[in-house]
């Protein structure tokens, strides 16, 4: 009896060690490894989506799900030995990856459907390539703002009037909603990404309206619970937020431009599995799926073939001609500064 | 005496197994952090192994830094004080129930480890939100005209940690209560001791090693608490964990989140070692009174 016992736990010693190197060895063959969103999206991706890749293709879509930055800290972690294939991320954390060698260059004759992408979403160097576009504007509760005799906001330097006090959630610098109010207070006041000075003067009167500066740029909670009128998010989130909530909420393009904001995918330096890699990522920019994120994850579509009916692209940044009208931050400048910006932010806005 | 050197044998095999889990997981991650805090950072070639102490001189100039981790410490004896105060009759309560009552109590008390920080900061907020309960509750009984935000300070995060860590307090001294000998009591009561001088002079003295274990305990949770400062402070009340997060997480810098990480171990580390010596002193001169009083007359209540 007491041998056994020591028998079963060998065995699970080792059923275990096994498991823990079974995805290594497994990777090489008919694996391929996934890094994106979790939550609804990866119920999206998992169960509507990628099956019909893995069948056609005879491969595993493994699904690590985790956040933009997440998968660079993985990937810098992992550098010497890869494990992810493909990531999705925002285009600023991209940026950063892409500038720390992490990412792989791809062009047209390795993906061939990113000739049918516009322009605006091929990412720099050919690293990397956006597969929605998203806009930054400012959101607000319409009906609050009328039972309270509040004009709704038009531009960026409106989050700083009075009537909005105690009224705006924003995110912290350290998520994306809140660095792009920073730049395009900058840009709306005689700045740019160059010169922060103007933003960070604006921001101390914005900040002054400001209930709460969240960590992340999840939002729902505030509007569920009647804190907040606005905020500063993107017409994606909220028509999402306003699909699950029945809320009605209004997004504005302010005058002063709304930032872009594009998650991406990437193809990973020395992952894996680069040739289903590749694959996984041409699959996903196709004329189905793109119109697919469109549908399902209210995401303006990159693939220019895609012809939206009315209905699905009300409330979307869809064509190239919505597109030009954005502002596409500089990323290269915003990563350089950010540690200085966030450490004048933690002192001057959030204090 | 073969048979005692295969026990000692036995003894040192099973130890082997417990040093190596925290070697591996404990001391190997901690001395990584260390050294990871004297690296570099650079944005274009991420973690450079060029170790110096930049790191922490640039924190010990920094006042803002300074500011954090007072916040963190304070707040943090906070919550272990109301911890004591609210957990030590909860103790009491819970050793004198039994059966489905005792089962009741630990439940409530645990709820808060069991459900996820952000449906807990949501409970708080439809608590204390302006629109809130307590504010409703308030407005409707005309004790304030406009509602009050009661989320988003130091205030809230204390109560947030308090509902999350009283049950470490609990759980301590209910088991030091646990082995306080009633005799004991009932001796004090049959010479004459009101209930309250029997709880001061023989159950009180005899519980405070569960009071201490669970106040280090409260603490350095408090001390490490990342998710409800984070919810119920927000970002204008930071912690020490909060600017760890942000170095390491949305600015890459591994570097300077182990070093301020280093530092939280070492403030939490010092503060526990105040608290022990001092404790030990204490030890000490009751121990030395209880050999001097024994020396001068016939042994009383000895073991006490």
């Amino acid at each position: 009896m007491k041998r056994m016992k020591g028998n079963t736990i060998a065995l699970m010693v080792a059923s275990a060690l096994a498991a823990s190197v079974a995805p290594g060895t497994a990777s090489a063959a008919g694996e391929v490894v996934f890094g994106c969103w979790g939550g609804a999206s990866q119920a999206r991706f998992q169960e509507r989506m990628l099956p019909p890749f893995e069948k056609e293709h005879n491969v595993t879509v493994r699904y690590v799900p985790g956040v933009s930055t997440y998968f660079t800290s993985q990937m810098q972690a992992q550098r010497n030995a890869p494990e992810l294939d493909v990531v999705c991320q925002d285009d600023g954390p991209q940026s950063v990856a892409r500038e720390l060698g992490l990412l792989a260059p791809m062009d047209e004759t390795l993906v061939p459907n990113l000739s049918n992408v516009v322009a605006a979403a091929r990412g720099a160097e050919n690293v990397g390539v956006g597969y929605g576009l998203i806009a930054m504007g400012i959101v607000y509760d319409p009906e609050a703002l009328e039972k309270a005799g509040v004009e709704p906001p038009k531009s960026w330097n409106d989050l700083a009037d009075p009537r909005f006090k105690g009224r705006i959630v924003m995110s912290s610098i350290d998520a994306t909603p809140g660095l792009f109010t920073l730049i395009m207070l900058s840009k709306a006041n005689g700045g740019d990404e160059n010169n922060v000075d103007p933003g960070f003067e604006k921001m101390k009167e914005v900040s002054a309206n400001v209930i709460e500066f969240t960590k992340g740029a999840d939002f729902s909670q505030y509007f569920q619970q009647g804190e907040a009128w606005v905020t500063v998010w993107t017409n994606s989130e909220m028509a999402r937020f306003v699909a699950s909530s029945g809320l009605k909420l209004n997004f504005v393009y302010p005058e002063e431009g709304a930032p872009i904001v594009m998650p991406m995918l990437s193809l990973v330096n020395n992952g894996p599995n680069r040739d289903m890699a590749l694959k996984l990522i041409d699959y996903l920019m196709s004329d189905e799926m793109q119109s697919f994120f469109a549908r399902e994850s209210r995401i303006g579509p990159v693939n220019q073939n895609v012809v939206l009916p009315a209905d699905i692209a009300e409330g979307l940044t869809y064509g190239e001609e919505a597109v030009s009208k954005l502002d596409k931050p500089d990323w290269s400048v915003i990563n350089a500064n950010r540690p200085a910006w966030t450490e004048r932010w933690n002192r001057e806005i959030e204090r | 005496m073969h048979k005692n050197a295969l026990t000692t044998r036995g003894w040192l095999l099973l130890l082997v197994l417990p040093v190596i889990a925290l070697g591996l997981l404990y001391v190997l991650p901690v001395f990584n952090l260390v050294r990871i805090s004297f690296a570099q950072y650079d944005p274009k070639l991420g973690v450079i192994p060029d170790y110096q102490i930049s790191n922490y001189v640039a924190l010990f100039v920094d006042v803002f830094y300074f500011e954090v981790l007072w916040r963190t410490i304070r707040v943090s004896l906070l919550v272990t004080l109301f911890c004591a105060v609210l957990g030590y009759p909860i103790a009491v309560y819970l050793i004198r129930s039994s059966g489905w009552r005792q089962t009741g109590i630990f439940i409530v008390l645990l709820m808060p480890l069991v459900t996820s920080v952000t449906v807990m900061s949501y409970g708080w907020l439809i608590l204390l939100g302006r629109n809130g309960v307590i504010n409703t509750i308030a407005s409707g009984l005309g004790l304030i005209d406009v509602p009050r935000q009661f989320m988003y300070n130091e205030t809230a995060i204390v109560v947030g940690l308090v509902h999350v860590l009283v049950v470490f307090m609990v759980i301590s001294i209910a088991a030091s209560l646990q082995s306080v000998d009633q005799t004991w009591v009932r001796a004090a009561r049959s010479l004459g001791a009101t209930p309250g001088v029997a709880f001061r002079a023989i159950t009180l003295p005899l519980s405070l090693p569960g009071l201490r274990t669970g106040a280090l305990l409260v603490f350095v949770l408090s001390m490490s608490a990342y998710a409800t400062p984070t919810l119920l402070g927000g970002t204008r009340f930071k912690f020490l964990s909060y600017l760890v997060y942000q170095q390491a997480i949305s600015l890459y810098n591994w570097p300077r989140g182990a070093a301020m990480a280093v530092m939280l171990l070492i403030a939490t580390t010092a503060l526990l070692a105040l608290v022990s010596i001092y404790s030990q002193i204490r030890t000490i001169r009751a121990n030395r009174r209880l050999r001097e009083a024994q020396a001068d007359g016939p042994a009383q209540v000895g073991a006490v």
